[in-house]
């Protein structure tokens, strides 16, 4: 009995100093962050901690390398915190509260008014990030924020087979195309037209329904910036339209539960025949022969079509102790190398820079792209949505409305009115 | 002398580092959390503001609270019942005489095996399991009403009820080993005497089996109901809440206060009142015990 | 359960197809998780669905195993449940001790703490918790999971301990010390190795709630180094895509030794929760 004890007691001793190697060895870096051994004006031997869901996007290794030499020309290290695209938000608001937040962290556009309300972003250009080279920056109340890298046009995929096979000869350009084209494709006996109004990642509303908007010109805004839903017609014609095309079935089923990852991976199987879906997932549809277009506008508009877009945007944590180190850093971003790292992250994408100062190089990119990047240049993109106060909670609620409609449960007047409530609100 | 403090304060000592460890990261936690329901602005701000009851105030007439509320009840309730049914159905084929040891032994594991997941993946597994276009309603499509485009998660009537069933599945073993091990202690004995007296299986089962179980049930039952309460993994991979708040549990709501709003105050709210309600069952459950035992 | 010579036979045939039943209704999902680990990505969603198709391969599983960060993954989560377990364990017992063999002013308030914490939605728990861990230095550390899964567990551990020396009568205590053996000697010396096959349970249940827990784990680690398996499954989860067969096969790699675990202590998880603590 008496050795059982001993054992016992070593092994539990053992475990414990085990915990205490693990512990020392390996406890992970402190919650420091980005504090340098000179604060030289040169800013080098600083670390600095960037958080993002980039890496698990791009190819492997490529953003280490983008860091790397980063590193090698201006002796500032570059630490890439890397959280789950799903849980970013939650990870840099629980890091804001306790002052562990990086400090570089990549901003949503849904997020950036939450942020800028509980006073984690800094204001970049007084850092010095270098905003006369790129296209757009996101501003609230006059301030700079936060400066997209990458942005993301959504095209509409056409699965050309499914199109072939139900006897649709050219890729609809209006709506009434779109009608028949869908017609024919049920008829088919295959899924038409995808909209995804789940909303645990509210965003369909955004990027499929308000895309088709404004394709048209349909906006949530009227001239005077002020929101104009309840009686605007032509939100009312967008909502008849979708409504139709729900009553005849051609929207892809369960759109009420349907995310963006199960839509695009959806369409990659090739089960349905339009998707309105990021560029950056082309690099998916290897199986798949598609095309790219713009979505249909309304029958009799002839004006610019809006594309809708995403994107990879960086700001600067109000806690980082080093802002013009993290400013070099994101300079580099956008104009490192003469505009080739800004170039790669896009052409690498699939996606626009929004430095002017890069010019990336397609020709590796899918064909697709580059026919649709033709398009692009003779439209315009837009999203609303950016910068709306509490964007995930109206987004949720404009989406739960845009169901009940669709089911029949309110009348197009009553979403309409509930939508005008919900962004009139937003951010009191 | 020496030896009377000791006893006096032995059961203190014990019970030291379980009250050290819980009251720094627990009870502290926690008073803080009941602290910023009192508030406006927790978190956000430096320098929140008392309100005192305001927010229970708003709480209580937000609509969208109570259907979360309705839900969760009914979720609980379903999710409870089901396993214990479920669980002693289980329990009772693994201990029955039926089977060879190697069958009950080889059926035990795969009893198991819901249990044994991480929940986000067997959310996501259901998720695609129960689309429209997946190897459910492939199955079933042999029945008329089954379809390609039959909806399952995002149908505004059935998704509750597809949640619980996702609910019970994953949860099941647990309960299923709790009342398999408490058969095993019940003694074949009392069976043998009343077969003698000619009483019928479905009797014994009444009157022996669950009278002998009874302090098992209830306790699982407890515990199941508080840990019900708080499941929020698999519901928020499932549905988010969806359609149409048709699957909001209180977790998902106050998920959604605290993460997408980012509304502590308010999500520190529906918190306490959900402690509230648990602290009462605990209570209540600890008295049940104390007079069982004496 | 004794029945009557002809009843017993279609009796049994119910039996017997209520366990095939039983089997599909717990395995079929798990056989379909395996499946979909073997395909393709897009595959995933190919309609007619089918169970192993074209692309089956163990691509998935390579990818996963081949990755040092993702095995990287696995450690932590090894040594974070691992270590939480043995400190679980050992606390517990001590309070059940506690619970157990005395009575003493406060008892019953203490019981009724430890049981209701269980039920704050740790969502809301997160960031003062959080606030707490950086104050204590131990941010992006192991200790922080192990002390945090640590509190969430030990309720549980706890109930079930004080259940089970319930059952063991006092007298045994009593042998010890009439011999002179103090307390703490009767605890480990006799107590303890009785209760094995509840200490087994307890430490299944309790490995299986470190093991599987995800927000705490993303709160309160911010290095890749640091992060824990339920966090690399939701890594693969894209802002427009998921890797599918990824995610599945990572959790089919993460229950296998938790399967081989549950196998080989059989005999003592059942015995143990029998006479164990949920008699109360």
């Amino acid at each position: 009995m008496k050795l059982k004890t001993i054992l016992r007691l070593c092994l539990m001793a053992g475990i414990m100093a085990i915990m205490a190697v693990a512990l020392a060895g390996c406890g992970g870096g402190s919650s420091d962050s980005g504090e340098g051994e000179e604060a030289a004006a040169d800013n080098s031997g600083t670390t600095l901690k960037f958080q993002q869901w980039w890496g698990a996007e791009l190819p492997e290794g490529y953003l280490d390398e983008i860091v790397a030499n980063f590193e090698a020309e201006s002796g500032i290290k570059v630490e890439l915190l890397t959280a789950p695209w799903a849980d970013t938000k939650t990870a840099i608001t629980a890091g804001a509260a306790n002052n562990t937040i990086a400090d570089i962290v990549s901003v949503d556009g849904a997020w950036l008014a939450e942020f800028v309300d509980m006073g984690i972003l800094t204001d970049i250009e007084a850092a010095g990030v270098d905003t006369s080279i790129v296209g757009d920056y996101w501003k609230v109340d006059g301030t700079g924020y936060v400066v997209p890298v990458n942005n993301f046009a959504y095209p509409m995929y056409c699965n050309m087979d499914i199109l072939e096979e139900a006897g649709v000869d050219a890729i609809p350009t209006t709506w009434s195309e779109l009608l028949d084209a869908c017609e024919k494709i049920k008829a088919a006996g295959k899924q038409a037209f995808a909209l995804n109004l789940g909303t645990t990642n509210a965003n369909g509303i955004q990027n499929v329904y308000g895309g088709t908007g404004w394709a048209s010109g349909i906006t949530l805004k009227n001239e005077d910036g002020a929101y104009e839903v309840a009686d605007n017609e032509g939100q009312m014609e967008l909502a008849e339209f979708f409504k139709e095309m729900y009553d005849k079935g051609y929207l892809y089923e369960g759109m009420a539960t349907l995310e963006e990852a199960e839509m695009t991976s959806n369409f990659a199987a090739g089960n349905c025949a339009f998707t309105i879906a990021s560029a950056a997932t082309m690099s998916q549809f290897t199986d798949v022969n598609f095309e790219t277009a713009l979505i249909p506008s309304k029958d009799g508009y002839d004006g610019e079509h809006g594309i809708c877009y995403a994107s990879w945007a960086v700001g600067i944590s109000e806690a980082c102790e080093n802002k013009e180190a993290a400013a070099q850093f994101i300079n580099y971003l956008l104009s490192g190398a003469d505009g080739d790292v800004s170039a790669g992250l896009a052409a690498t994408m699939s996606a626009f820079p929004n430095s002017t100062v890069a010019n990336p190089d397609y020709s590796e990119a899918p064909e697709q792209f580059q026919s649709f990047y033709e398009l692009y240049k003779e439209n315009y993109v837009i999203n609303e949505y950016i910068g709306l106060p509490n964007a995930s909670d109206v987004m949720t609620n404009m989406t739960n409305d845009l169901v009940k409609y669709l089911e029949g449960e309110i009348e197009a007047t009553e979403m309409l009115t509930n939508w005008q409530g919900y962004l009139d609100e937003a951010g009191k | 002398m020496n030896q009377l403090l000791g006893k006096r304060t032995a059961p203190y000592r014990y019970l030291a580092p379980t009250l050290i460890l819980m009251i720094i990261f627990l009870v502290i936690p926690i008073f803080n959390v009941v602290r910023y329901s009192f508030v406006d602005k927790a978190i956000v701000r430096d320098d929140p503001e008392f309100v005192g009851l305001d927010n229970y105030r708003t709480l209580v007439a937000d609509d969208s609270f109570w259907n979360a509320t309705g839900n969760t009840v009914i979720f609980v309730i379903v999710s409870v019942v089901a396993h214990l049914v479920i669980g002693m159905c289980f329990a009772m084929l693994l201990n029955s005489n039926y089977f060879k040891t190697r069958t009950k032994t080889v059926a035990r594991v795969f009893y198991i095996l819901p249990w044994v997941f991480t929940a986000s993946v067997v959310a996501i597994l259901w998720k695609l399991m129960l689309q429209p276009s997946g190897i459910v309603n492939y199955l079933l499509s042999v029945l008329p009403q089954i379809s390609q485009s039959t909806e399952w998660l995002s149908n505004r009537e059935v998704a509750l009820a597809v949640i619980c069933f996702i609910n019970i599945w994953c949860g099941y073993p647990f309960y299923m080993i709790s009342i398999l091990a408490g058969l095993q202690g019940i003694s074949e004995d009392l069976y043998e005497s009343a077969a003698i007296e000619g009483a019928t299986p479905i009797k014994s089962f009444i009157h022996i089996t669950i009278p002998q179980l009874q302090p098992i049930l209830i306790s699982i039952a407890m515990l199941d109901f508080i840990w019900t309460l708080q499941s929020f993994n698999v519901v928020w991979m499932l549905t988010g809440g969806g359609p149409v708040e048709s699957t909001e549990m209180l977790s998902i709501y106050i998920y959604k206060l605290a993460f997408q709003k980012v509304d502590y105050s308010m999500a520190s709210t529906a918190a306490t009142l959900l402690l509230i309600v648990c602290v009462f069952i605990a209570i209540f459950y600890v008295r049940q015990q104390k007079k069982v035992r004496d | 359960m004794g029945m009557v010579g002809r009843n017993k036979f279609s009796t049994k045939i119910i039996a017997s197809i209520l366990l095939v039943l039983g089997a599909i209704f717990a395995a079929f999902p798990i056989l379909w998780m395996v499946c979909s680990s073997l395909k393709a990505n897009s595959a995933i969603f190919a309609w007619p669905p089918k169970f192993i198709d074209e692309t089956a391969s163990l691509n998935s599983y390579f990818a996963v195993l081949s990755d040092s960060v993702k095995l990287r993954f696995f450690l932590n989560s090894y040594i974070v449940a691992g270590a939480v377990v043995v400190v679980t364990l050992f606390v517990g017992i001590l309070a059940a001790y506690a619970f157990s063999r005395f009575d003493f002013p406060g008892k019953g308030i203490f019981n009724s703490l430890i049981i209701s914490v269980q039920a704050i939605p740790p969502i809301v728990l997160l960031i003062p918790y959080m606030g707490m861990i950086v104050a204590m230095g131990l941010f992006n550390t192991y200790w922080a999971l192990i002390l945090t899964y640590l509190v969430t567990t030990l309720p549980y551990c706890i109930l079930m301990m004080t259940g089970y020396f319930n059952t063991l009568s006092k007298e045994l205590d009593e042998a010890v010390m009439i011999d002179g053996g103090s307390r703490w000697k009767a605890l480990w010396s006799v107590l303890v190795p009785i209760s094995i096959p509840g200490m087994v349970s307890v430490g299944m249940y309790t490995f299986m709630q470190a093991w599987n827990e995800y927000l705490f784990a993303l709160a309160l680690t911010q290095t890749t180094e640091m992060r824990t398996v339920p966090i690399g499954i939701n890594l693969l989860m894209g802002q427009h895509a998921y890797d599918w067969s990824q995610m599945m096969a990572m959790s089919v790699l993460g229950s296998i030794p938790v399967l081989i675990l549950f196998i080989f202590f059989q005999k003592y998880f059942i015995a143990g929760m029998s006479s164990g603590g949920v008699k109360g």
